[in-house]
């Protein structure tokens, strides 16, 4: 069977949400996948494309992020598939 | 008049309706529940699962209603078992009406649940609850313009002020009326998803009868997500399940070349952006989106460095406080039990029934009474956490915690469980069910019970008084917890190495914003977990205590290997001083008691046991005492009381801790402590871990590996302060 290759959507302007300072903010670009449907999860509490997230703490450890009007912990692997990107003022 | 009030009443009086409450967690739905329902509600479990099965029932104009709790989801994929018990509820028990908490201060992420109940098809109404939350942070909500563009009705309430809650009941009634309802408004995926949604729900249809509370158009969109459990149902209920499905990978394939990403990412997308155009229209904020006091606090509450003084600091006041609290009330219940010993021993004559008055006082207040005797300080504990996590501090002690606990192979969500533990391991393995990966929980749920449970206290306070000083007390406590729990963090390591091998489950967790915690929702919170310590000792310490009493009772000696009565007449004929008399007297009795319990079941037992538990530094007696706290650690005490001869004994019996320091050293007695707080705590452990992980080869292992290494660990000691020369 031919196995179409998806052409995944790789934004060069995009990174790793770590990548933020503590108050800094980007907008979601998109979720790499992982196991376990994280990446579902994480859009259902309020990650989803396009969303300006700000992260709350410093580095080391779990990432404390604003999403909207709630607060998410994330834990620094799952946070490093988290893309995001510069948001479009 | 009277007909008229009745024939208005009949067009209303019976109806049954059935509500689902949803919503997001954190977003106040139990407290609206427990407002509904008040104390006509009940929790059980959902067959094959492990999530709790929450229902109550209210009344309104004559209308029967039964609300039943959803678990607090995010949305309605197919992978926790909430978010399919939910999703099930909903298609199997079609309920009338899906009544949808939102919480307004968070609204858009609120609304991605609903937008899925509405695809559905479900009736659905929403609650607008925590709105004097969202007001205060400068949103401004249109209600009437929100519900227009979201085509479902929706009413406002404040949960933990109660008002908005006569709206609520009337909406749910007017709303399973009958009249026509208008239809909710359906999110638009774009020309593409839309066109593929078409052709993948007519295949749908043509091909299977789709089930009255969903649509071909859902199961379509499932697909799309490439829902597994829908998948399954397809090819369990449709006639061409394989064409179908290939169609759907097809139709995904077709998507993500034509749009450039997944669909179930796109559906996603539009789902948000559907809410966050209504959302547009129908909220005005006047603040931009600014730090609040929640935030304010975290600063110093999650901060890097001052974290863990902060989280240790209220560790330490919880415990203190449990203790220090919980002592004078401690001390009345201990007083209870020994009036109620004493009117026992006036009312009831010696010699009348004299077995079932020993059953009474030796079995029955003994065994319960050691147990109840701690529920002071267990309901303190609990009551702790309660206003922890009713405050919203618990989330963030878990994302502190995270970091260690991940440096043992555990999540941080397993602290919380850990800390119940404190007060007894049942709830702290129900308490594992925040858990979603299976090897995490399994983990949390085996070492559990090293945590040093309040049934265990009663032994050490007995042990500890009787053989170390004074200053020593404190010490020696803090000493037995801590092994527990650098016990727990080997156990885990090691588990997490070797049966549990694996990647920890990603730290995703939702920080509540801090709030006030009610009273009324403490007490019930503390209650919730209180009850099943209660319950333990109503039922089973109190069975095993009278098991445990009927084996060291019977069989009974008749015939004695040397003549007591003779030897006491003899005694008395000496010409001896009135002390030396009844100490001898004593020496006597406390023979005959002996040669009476090595007589017994529980005798043979201890006797048959004394061999394998010798080199642990245990005798015959404490063997006979390990049987019985094999069921239940509380046991252990009455049981040393029953085999001393000393009658009904609790840890604040002088006498039997006479006894113990004439029998034992100290190095004996710590060992007997480090046994006790190592194996298996109770049955009841046992019994709730197997129904926790629904096998019971865990239970087993918990069982087996607890004791093993009880065992492995308490002759080690020993052996090695033996030959050391310490505690001899």
């Amino acid at each position: 069977m031919q196995t179409v290759d998806m052409p995944v959507m790789t934004d060069p302007t995009s990174f790793p949400l770590p990548m933020l300072n503590a108050g800094e903010a980007a907008c979601v670009s998109r979720i790499l996948p992982c196991g376990q449907g994280l990446a579902r999860k994480l859009t259902a509490m309020g990650l989803s494309p396009g969303a300006k997230v700000t992260v709350l703490n410093g580095r080391g450890g779990p990432l404390l992020l604003r999403v909207g009007e709630c607060r998410i912990a994330v834990g620094l692997g799952m946070a490093q598939r988290v893309m995001v990107k510069l948001c479009k003022t | 008049m009277t007909s008229r009030h009745a024939r208005q009443d009949m067009a209303t009086v019976g109806r049954a309706i059935t509500v689902a409450l949803a919503g997001n967690p954190n977003c106040g739905k139990t407290t609206l529940f427990n407002a509904l329902t008040g104390a006509r509600q009940h929790v059980g479990n959902y067959p094959g699962v492990t999530v709790e099965k929450k229902e109550g029932d209210m009344l309104h104009q004559g209308c029967r209603i039964h609300v039943i709790d959803l678990p607090g989801t995010y949305s309605l994929t197919a992978h926790s078992p909430e978010e399919l018990v939910a999703r099930n509820v909903i298609l199997e028990e079609t309920p009338d009406l899906v009544v949808d908490v939102v919480d307004a201060s968070n609204l858009e992420r609120n609304l991605y649940l609903a937008t899925q109940f509405m695809e559905l098809g479900i009736p659905i109404l929403l609650v607008l609850n925590m709105s004097d939350v969202a007001e205060a942070r400068g949103h401004s909500i249109d209600v009437q313009r929100l519900a227009e563009l979201f085509g479902v009705r929706i009413v406002r309430t404040v949960g933990h002020k109660s008002s908005g809650l006569g709206e609520l009941k009337q909406a749910i009634v007017e709303s399973t009326g009958g009249e026509s309802r208008r239809a909710p408004a359906s999110v638009r995926y774009g020309r593409h998803i839309e066109a593929e949604l078409a052709t993948l729900g007519a295949a749908i249809d043509a091909s299977m009868v789709v089930p009255g509370s969903c649509s071909a158009r859902w199961l379509a969109v499932k697909l799309l997500e490439e829902d597994s459990v829908v998948a399954e149902q397809i090819r369990h209920d449709a006639r061409d399940p394989d064409a179908i499905l290939e169609a759907a990978e097809a139709a995904r394939t077709r998507l993500a070349r034509e749009l450039g990403d997944d669909a179930e990412i796109l559906i996603a997308d539009r789902r948000y952006g559907f809410i966050s155009g209504a959302c547009q229209e129908a909220v005005r904020s006047t603040v931009e989106a600014r730090h609040t006091m929640s935030d304010r606090i975290d600063l110093v509450m999650t901060h890097r460095v001052l974290s863990i003084p902060i989280f240790f600091g209220l560790m330490y006041v919880v415990f203190k406080l449990t203790f220090a609290v919980g002592a004078p009330f401690m001390g009345w219940i201990e007083a209870l039990f020994a009036w109620l010993g004493d009117v026992i021993a006036q009312v009831w004559p010696e010699g009348s029934a004299a077995l079932l008055r020993s059953l009474v006082t030796g079995g029955i207040i003994g065994g319960v009474g050691g147990v109840l005797v701690f529920l002071p300080n267990i309901l303190l504990l609990f009551l702790a956490i309660a206003i922890l996590e009713d405050s919203g501090y618990m989330a963030r002690a878990a994302f502190i915690m995270d970091r260690f606990m991940h440096k043992i192979g555990l999540h941080g969500k397993s602290f919380i469980p850990m800390l119940i533990g404190f007060g007894c391991t049942v709830p702290a393995i129900m308490a594992t069910r925040t858990l979603e990966n299976r090897r995490d929980r399994l983990t949390t749920m085996l070492v559990a019970p090293l945590m040093s449970c309040g049934a265990r206290l009663p032994i050490y306070a007995l042990i500890i008084p009787a053989f170390f000083p004074q200053a020593w007390h404190a010490r020696m406590l803090w000493l037995i917890y801590f092994i527990g729990i650098a016990l727990a963090v080997v156990c885990a390591k090691l588990l997490r190495g070797t049966v549990f091998k694996g990647e920890t489950e990603p730290f995703v967790m939702e920080l509540p914003p801090y709030r006030l915690p009610t009273l009324r929702g403490i007490v019930v919170h503390m209650w919730e977990r209180g009850w099943l310590y209660v319950k333990k000792a109503g039922t089973v310490i109190l069975g095993v205590s009278i098991v445990m009493w009927a084996l060291a009772t019977f069989p009974r000696k008749t015939e004695f290997e040397r003549d007591y009565d003779a030897e006491i007449a003899a005694v008395h004929a000496l010409a001896l001083g009135p002390d030396a008399v009844a100490e001898r007297i004593a020496v006597l009795e406390q023979a005959r008691q002996a040669e009476m319990l090595a007589h017994t079941v529980a005798g043979r037992i201890g006797g048959a046991m004394a061999p394998v538990i010798r080199p642990l530094g245990f005798d015959w007696r404490i063997g006979t005492a390990l049987v019985g706290a094999f069921a239940a650690k509380e046991v252990f005490v009455a049981q040393m009381g029953i085999v001393y001869a000393v009658g009904e004994a609790d840890e604040g019996s002088a006498a039997l801790r006479d006894r113990l320091r004439e029998n034992y050293t100290p190095l004996q007695a710590f060992c007997i402590m480090l046994f006790c707080l190592i194996s298996a705590p109770c049955m009841a452990t046992v019994a709730v871990t197997r129904r926790e992980s629904n096998s019971w080869k865990w239970a087993l292992l918990q069982f087996a590996g607890l004791t093993a290494i009880a065992y492995i660990i308490t002759l080690l000691v020993y052996q090695v302060g033996t030959l050391a020369g310490i505690g001899t």
